[in-house]
């Protein structure tokens, strides 16, 4: 059942790693979609008539730049649930991958906030000079992944060194 | 590394072959070539304790200090 588990859980990784690319490749040939989907998504009070498409997508690499270090965490979970399916647990090599994702989590929990408030000076940035946004978004949610980030990787870096001392638990005869 | 393994040669002096002694302690011919070699961090307590009681001699029979240079 864990195996199956663990499969499940890798390929699910491969289809977002997949499909996530062609979304943003897709957002950037149709940009009105990225458009109309930010619009929506970002809850600002920005003057929208102001900004231009050179904004639009700076925010577009920007989110990219955010969505991309999901991807890499994703990248590294793939891998370590890819060998537990195969029955190869907690060795070297995938208390490593947990250790990465969980540095990957913790990232871009951190840069959620960076990624919302870039965004909002971004696109004010043709407002008059008094009107100008500045938004910092901090929520319980943010601050719930942080937690589950670090305490990932507090546990990761313990397989890390339990994966070490086994290594060379072997090498006494 | 100053500790040398002189296992071989206790080996040849009792007439015991590697396998024998391997099963005998229950260890590993791969590990017991290992030991044989050097290429191990260590021995523990338990096996050293077997080996000499296998090959009726002491720990200092088996391993030998001498320094470097």
């Amino acid at each position: 059942m864990n195996r199956r588990f663990s499969q499940l859980v890798a390929w699910g990784c491969i289809a977002i790693l997949i499909v996530a690319p062609v979304i943003a490749l897709y957002f950037l040939i149709n940009i009105e979609l990225f458009i109309s989907f930010a619009k929506s998504s970002l809850n600002l009070p920005i003057q929208w008539q102001t900004v231009s498409d050179m904004q639009w997508y700076s925010v577009w690499i920007l989110t990219l730049f955010y969505a991309t270090t999901g991807m890499a965490g994703l990248y590294f979970l793939r891998r370590a649930f890819s060998n537990f399916a195969k029955g190869e647990l907690f060795n070297y090599s995938n208390s490593r991958d947990l250790r990465m994702f969980s540095v990957f989590l913790f990232v871009q929990a951190l840069a959620k906030p960076l990624h919302f408030s870039l965004s909002s000076i971004l696109l004010s940035m043709n407002h008059p000079a008094d009107q100008k946004i500045l938004s910092v978004s901090l929520g319980s949610g943010e601050i719930k992944v942080i937690a589950l980030a670090m305490i990932l990787w507090v546990m990761s870096d313990l397989l890390v060194s339990a994966s070490k001392l086994e290594v060379e638990n072997k090498q006494f005869i | 590394m100053p500790i040398v393994v002189n296992l071989d040669v206790m080996l040849a002096k009792r007439k015991v072959r590697g396998k024998e002694l391997a099963n005998e302690i229950g260890i590993t011919e791969q590990n017991l070539s290992l030991l044989r070699t050097g290429k191990v961090k260590g021995v523990r307590f338990s096996t050293l304790e077997q080996i000499c009681q296998v090959l009726k001699c002491q720990p200092g029979d088996i391993l030998e200090y001498i320094p470097d240079g």
